[in-house]
């Protein structure tokens, strides 16, 4: 009877060792800036922010020296309302919703791209 | 009896541990590699990196890679590139020492420019300034001003030799249309030198270079922008192996409207105004990202007939599409495009 116990026990653990991992996994999958639904913030080449597009924001990511975007998301869609930046072609870039062209501000080395459709179509990129 | 079971049991999850641990180190859900992205700003474009596998994360030093190539070679913003260096010197000497790289990639680009009749032309730079698609003086120029840089506009006032090069005074370099396939074959060549890295994906704005393949080895997978779509529509798909070029050229990208016309970005160095030869979007797949880039700008100039002839000469395909909302498609690529957008007809 012991025997039969600890077997089930260790059987137990083992699965719930081995659930929590693929859990796990995949969630680290998820999060490589490719999922459709999600905007994804980069400052000097790092991502800084990921944000759902389903929900309605604003919020300012700020660099170096006072450089600063205010951003908005709305209507499943994310645009720059207000920047340091002088000539502001990140706000006249308007708002994204499925890319494929991101977001620049190049004085404040700001990319802003959307999932992009590469996990629905499983694309590898887009040519424009 | 009891032992022989504990035994078995120890060596199962011992076994269910150490799978545990293989599927851990570099291995995700989806029976991927380890990915890497970055996005960034390079080569005065928007760039993302893609890399599937490898020892550890290379875009930054890609990045950094990149950044050199700008300020070391290409930029003629830079006072240290080489570019920016013969231009200073404005005709009153040749620039000696040109470093092989340059040359490599000035003879490659003045290759294009005569096969394609001056289509695509190095010396364009003063007048798609005057236009500054994209920038802050966004404008459309007076004729008069164009006239006056025209007459200093013409790839064969160039004298380049393997170790100099010579432009008359007042014209002035500008590779700005075959920057980022150059940063592309760069990127590739700088991938291709690190350990372990199955298959990567880096675009630089529009151009993509695809280097081994997909951890499943299953084609790349790449999206042609529908040139007269709404944001994030395409108008077709790509599956391409890797160790290949692609680069687009169309009217949409960049451009503005004056009295309900539309000024794009690609201009025609013959007018120095926007191309209008009836093609609104062209791409085109090789071996080279300056290639790719450079023909898919040439052929843009050139239009249909020709540009199909220039694509063929250099053995590129590529798909190209007019106002008319027809699809061209070369030989080699007919069985790999599939069609998107039911609007574009693709012609036999």
């Amino acid at each position: 009877m012991k025997e039969k116990w600890a077997l089930i026990g260790v059987s137990i653990f083992l699965c719930l060792v081995f659930a929590g991992s693929l859990l796990f996994l995949i969630s680290m999958g998820r999060d490589k800036g490719t999922e459709d639904g999600y905007a994804y913030i980069y400052q000097d080449g790092i991502l800084v922010k990921t944000v759902s597009l389903e929900k309605e924001e604003v919020f300012l990511i700020e660099g170096n020296h006072g450089a600063y975007n205010k951003i908005q998301v709305k209507d499943g869609s994310i645009g720059v309302t207000e920047a340091s930046c002088p000539d502001f072609l990140c706000g006249q870039m308007g708002y994204i919703s499925k890319g494929p062209i991101p977001i620049t501000c190049l004085p404040n080395r700001l990319v802003i791209e959307v999932g992009n459709g590469r996990e629905t179509e499983d694309l590898d990129g887009v040519v424009y | 009896m009891w032992r022989k079971k504990q035994k078995a049991l120890v060596v199962t999850a011992l076994l269910l541990f150490l799978l545990l641990v293989v599927l851990l180190s570099g291995r995700n859900g989806k029976g991927k590699a380890e990915i890497y992205e970055r996005a960034d700003i390079l080569m005065g474009t928007s760039f993302h990196g893609t890399v599937y596998g490898g020892k550890r994360d290379v875009l930054p030093e890609l990045a950094k890679e990149l950044r050199s190539l700008e300020t070391e070679r290409l930029s003629w913003r830079e006072e240290t590139s080489e570019i920016a260096k013969i231009n200073f010197l404005d005709g009153k000497e040749p620039y000696e020492n040109i470093s092989a790289e340059l040359s490599g990639y000035l003879t490659d680009i003045l290759d294009i420019a005569d096969r394609s009749g001056g289509a695509l032309d190095p010396t364009i730079g003063n007048i798609s300034r005057l236009w500054d698609f994209g920038g802050a003086n966004e404008r459309l120029p007076e004729q008069e001003e164009i006239d006056k840089f025209l007459e200093k506009t013409g790839y064969e006032k160039l004298q380049v030799s393997e170790n100099s090069i010579f432009i008359p005074k007042g014209v002035s370099l500008d590779l700005g249309a075959v920057g980022k396939g150059i940063g592309a074959d760069r990127a590739a060549d700088f991938i291709k030198k690190q350990d372990g890295i199955e298959g990567a994906v880096i675009a630089l704005g529009g151009s993509i270079a695809l280097i081994g393949s997909k951890p499943d080895r299953s084609p790349w997978n790449l999206a042609i922008a529908d040139p007269r779509g709404k944001e994030g529509e395409i108008l077709g798909l790509l599956k391409l192996s890797g160790e290949q070029f692609v680069s687009t050229s169309g009217d949409y990208e960049k451009y503005f409207e004056v009295d309900q016309k539309r000024y794009h970005h690609i201009l025609n160095p013959k007018t120095g105004y926007p191309a209008e030869s009836g093609l609104i979007s062209v791409t085109v797949v090789c071996e080279s990202g300056l290639k790719s880039d450079g023909l898919s700008t040439a052929c843009f100039v050139l239009g249909l007939e020709r540009g199909m002839e220039l694509l063929k000469e250099y053995g590129a395909e590529g798909v190209l599409v007019d106002e008319e909302k027809n699809v061209y498609i070369t030989e080699g690529l007919k069985s790999l495009f599939d069609l998107k957008d039911a609007s574009y007809k693709i012609v036999k």
